[in-house]
């Protein structure tokens, strides 16, 4: 009995010994990314990371989680992420909050022990002009302040970093061996064994003359017709976003000298649909004549001149609208109909909307309207527009989006019921108001509006 | 920024004129499985002939309804005319109606 007690105490201490080494093992195998290369393009007004990330187990597990991570400091300013993997498709990613600090979880397609991801990011107002005081011919610096390392919660074997800059006039960057410059572009790297969660900082001073234009708001206006036209409207209030100008504004110096006015926007591009016409491009003045269209194959060009050089600080406000045939982009089955269009349109190269409001006008009379994004927006409550020959208002479906940038350019799915006898009703509204007026007319025949009896009455 | 696109044949009947178009589409989605792309019932082009034509018919309703009132005798009872002036106001009001409705979607107003 005496054996028996001891041989199942043995025992037990070896099971407890044997999952202690279990447990050592499975703390011990890790993810590490053996290499990372990274772009940094800041080129222009927003900063551009494209990651290319080599991530692998080091006891050769399988996993099939990845996780990214955002510094709590640029938390606020990244505007857009996505992941590919190797086959450059979409991957799904989850959102976590853990104290301050945000996680997105990245759900591999099949476990691996090894796997290639692609990561997009796009950061806003990262670019800070440096002076931000700037004098009309003077040219426009900046100053970026990020991250030397992709930072991640994982070791990282081998990393790699290029950055592209607008020009080669570079005052001051990290020079954090071993580095090379040559031209516009400086590569950091290739660093080892560089430990997670590291927030090293990468600093440069250089030059970017690059439009600094940031769109304040946006409200975007579709209307849709069912006599076949779908009718686009946008608000752009439009602010310099670049080094303030410093002393007052000299036309004749900004026309005689080809220098001066540098960091001014003169005109940019607009690309619509090709399919866009009855294109118009106003203020609340009127018309403003100083614009391009050139229609192409894939799309059409607008390039717009506002009504004066754009400096740094200062605003402008303006309305473009165009139509396109509702085949386009309006599909039917029955009495169901699908509109997949774009939630926002292009307005300029690497733009930048602080706060995008679209609002989509429906006919009178639907019903069942069911809205599906490409990314969460706000929704704001439903409401009525009243425009021509409508009696009770047409069903308006509003929602508004922070911080967009041309990665966003999506289709968005609105399916509602109409039904086709409804499109009878604007013409009968007409011919009844018509009908009122002859019946007006018929009585106020029949009616005697005379003072007194007339004399030759017969 | 691109857009990119593919080459689209589309035939459209329009149901209530009978047009046949050839559309050809570039556009940068696919096309639905089970939906069809949604076209209007009257062919776009041909609604500002449509909105002259029917205003020119709607006025001669109209002048034939003010000459008819006005030249009326005076000694023949009011009720035997009435349901005369109401069907020339009828129709004149139903081609009128038509008419400014296709005029506004002409002009650009898409009701």
């Amino acid at each position: 009995m005496v054996m028996v007690r001891h041989f199942s105490k043995s025992l037990k201490l070896l099971v407890c010994a044997f999952l202690f080494v279990l447990h050592l093992q499975s703390a011990s195998s890790e993810i590490i990314n053996k290499n990372v290369d990274r772009v940094l393009d800041l080129s222009t007004q927003l900063t551009k990371e494209t990651v290319k990330i080599t991530a692998a187990d080091d006891a050769g597990k399988q996993f099939s989680k990845y996780q990214l991570i955002i510094p709590t400091e640029l938390q606020s300013s990244l505007s857009y992420i996505s992941a590919k993997d190797s086959k450059k498709k979409e991957l799904k990613l989850q959102k976590e909050q853990k104290d301050d600090v945000t996680y997105y979880n990245v759900e591999l397609p099949k476990a691996a022990a090894s796997h290639e991801l692609f990561v997009d990011l796009v950061f806003i107002k990262q670019l800070l002009p440096y002076p931000e005081e700037i004098k009309q011919s003077d040219k426009q610096l900046v100053k970026y302040n990020g991250q030397l390392y992709f930072y991640t919660p994982y070791k990282t074997s081998e990393q790699k970093t290029q950055v592209v800059l607008s020009s080669s006039n570079i005052i001051a960057y990290n020079q954090t061996k071993p580095y090379t410059v040559s031209g516009s572009k400086i590569k950091y790297g290739p660093y080892e064994n560089i430990p997670a969660f590291n927030k090293e900082k990468l600093y440069i001073h250089y030059e970017n003359q690059s439009p600094f234009m940031t769109v304040n708001r946006l409200e975007r206006t579709i209307q849709i017709s069912h006599w076949g036209n779908i009718a686009v409207e946008e608000n752009i209030q439009l602010t310099h976003s670049g080094a303030k100008l410093k002393g007052s504004f000299s036309r004749y110096e900004f026309q005689k000298d080809t220098r001066s006015g540098q960091s001014a926007i003169k005109s940019y591009k607009t690309m619509l649909p090709a399919s866009a016409f009855g294109v118009y491009y106003r203020d609340s003045n009127g018309n403003i004549s100083t614009s391009n269209m050139n229609v192409l194959r894939e799309y059409v060009d607008l390039e717009l001149r506002p009504r004066f050089p754009l400096f740094g600080g200062w605003k402008t406000q303006y309305t473009i609208g165009y139509n396109m045939p509702s085949f386009e982009y309006l599909f039917s089955e029955g009495s169901n109909y699908l509109l997949k269009m774009r939630l926002i349109d292009h307005i300029f190269d690497d733009m930048f909307i602080e706060e995008a409001v679209v609002k989509i006008i429906l006919p009178e009379g639907c019903t069942g309207i069911k809205l599906k994004t490409p990314y969460a927006v706000e929704r704001q409550e439903d409401g009525l527009t009243h425009t021509y020959l409508d009696t009770f208002g047409r069903p308006t479906i509003t929602f508004s989006k922070k911080n967009v940038v041309e990665n966003h350019i999506a289709n968005f799915e609105l399916t509602y019921n109409f039904s086709k006898v409804l499109l009878l009703q604007e013409p009968l509204l007409l011919i009844s108001f018509v009908f009122l007026i002859f019946i007006v007319a018929i009585i106020c025949k029949r009616l005697d509006f005379s003072i007194s009896s007339h004399p030759h009455k017969d | 920024m691109s857009y990119k696109k593919i080459d689209v044949r589309l035939l459209a009947i329009y149901p209530l004129t009978g047009h046949v178009k050839q559309f050809v589409l570039q556009i940068s989605q696919k096309m639905e499985s089970t939906m069809q792309r949604y076209i209007s019932p009257i062919n776009p082009a041909v609604f500002p002939h449509l909105a002259t034509v029917l205003l020119i018919i709607g006025t001669f309703f109209t002048a034939w309804f003010f000459i008819f009132v006005v030249s009326r005798p005076k000694n023949v009872k009011n009720e035997k005319t009435l349901f005369k002036e109401l069907a020339i106001s009828l129709c004149g009001s139903v081609f009128l109606g038509f008419g400014i409705m296709f005029l506004m979607l002409a002009v650009g107003i898409y009701i």
